[in-house]
């Protein structure tokens, strides 16, 4: 956009400055063409002749000669200067309507633009609470649960453990138990309370042990 | 022929010692015959018979007049049966009393093999019952290893005593 206008005012730069001189070229052209021609004209009717003119007539002349120049030269410049007067106040006349568009427009586009992102930073703040909100809420649904999760698993260790140690007393109490049965009793054994007892383990086992001697015999 | 010898001759050694007797008698036996045969009257006194010598032979005699080949029969098996050697040893939580061998026995007798031999030990580490090895097997009926087995069960037998 900023490029567009530069075009246009380089433009209209260069258009103000071609009509400017090439009027002034024109004229120039014309006035230089146009006296030539009646010289030609007259010269070629009348055979030349030398002019022989005094020192002050020469003088004279020169002086209007100079005179007249000065004068077309100062009209020139005056209608230069007037003409460039016209076109600075026409550029800066232009230059001033389209700065006053191109701010306007500028500024139309950055309010505009303004506006979108205060409604977009609002938009996104409005997002970015509800997904804080959501996140939250799925953050303390989470922390619930792997609190939940860890109290399961820390009882289960412990329910674990205290059966370990249960197993292992009632280990420790069954063995001592026995040892102490067996440092009692193997003392003063009475063997004819055992006779019926021993005679039934036998009969209990009789299949096992004829098996075992019929295998080997 | 079947027989069961005693119960109250059990071990390998009590079985040799049994066998000689035998023997004795059935040298003396013979040479008695002879005399007999010569109507000569025999000079040397029976040899002096244990009563499981005299039960045994009785029981193989099966109630017939006693004669060479029965003896010569019954030592012949007597050997074979030493030759077999099949024995089986017991051992119980105190020396064995007369009753409880002659029991066992005759169980072992009755039931498993009639000319069986068993020898019984004693170790009071086994607490009472018995264990049993024939060969390459053992049998461990003994109250140490009901003890051991069951001592797991303990605290839950406690826990249900009221």
């Amino acid at each position: 956009m900023d490029q567009l206008t530069l075009l246009q005012i380089f433009l209209i730069l260069d258009a103000l400055l071609i009509g400017i001189f090439i009027p002034i070229a024109i004229r120039h052209a014309y006035e230089h063409f146009k006296k030539p021609k009646e010289n030609i004209v007259k010269h070629s009717t009348v055979s030349p002749q030398p002019i022989r003119l005094s020192p002050e007539a020469r003088e004279k002349l020169i002086q209007r000669t100079q005179a007249n120049l000065q004068a077309i030269m100062d009209r020139a410049a005056s209608e230069f200067e007037h003409n460039l007067t016209e076109v600075s106040n026409n550029l800066n006349r232009n230059f001033e309507k389209i700065a006053s568009g191109i701010i306007v427009n500028e500024t139309k586009r950055y309010q505009l633009t303004i506006a979108n992102l205060i409604k977009q930073v609002e938009e996104n703040s409005k997002n970015a609470n509800t997904e804080f909100e959501n996140n939250q809420a799925s953050i303390g649904t989470e922390l619930k649960n792997t609190e939940e999760k860890l109290e399961t698993q820390l009882r289960a260790k412990i329910k674990e453990k205290q059966d370990k140690l249960i197993q292992d007393i009632d280990t420790k109490l069954a063995d001592a138990v026995a040892s102490f049965l067996t440092d009692t009793l193997q003392h003063n054994v009475d063997l004819g309370a055992q006779n019926e007892y021993l005679l039934a383990t036998l009969e209990e086992h009789k299949e096992d042990l004829k098996g075992s001697v019929s295998d080997d015999i | 022929m079947t027989y069961k010898i005693p119960p109250s001759i059990s071990s390998l050694s009590e079985l040799s010692n049994l066998m000689i007797e035998i023997k004795k008698y059935s040298s003396w036996y013979s040479s008695h015959s002879i005399m007999q045969m010569v109507s000569k009257k025999s000079q040397i006194n029976p040899p002096k018979l244990s009563t499981e010598a005299v039960a045994l032979i009785k029981e193989y005699s099966g109630g017939k007049p006693l004669n060479k080949t029965i003896l010569s029969n019954l030592i012949y098996d007597l050997e074979k049966n030493k030759k077999n050697n099949e024995i089986v040893t017991i051992t119980l939580a105190a020396p064995v009393t007369n009753e409880i061998k002659n029991n066992l026995v005759n169980w072992f007798r009755d039931n498993i093999n009639p000319t069986i031999l068993v020898n019984f030990q004693f170790s009071a580490t086994i607490l009472g019952g018995m264990v049993v090895r024939y060969k390459s097997r053992i049998y461990d009926w003994s109250f140490r290893k009901k003890i051991l087995d069951n001592r797991l069960n303990f605290p839950e037998i406690l826990t249900n005593v009221q």
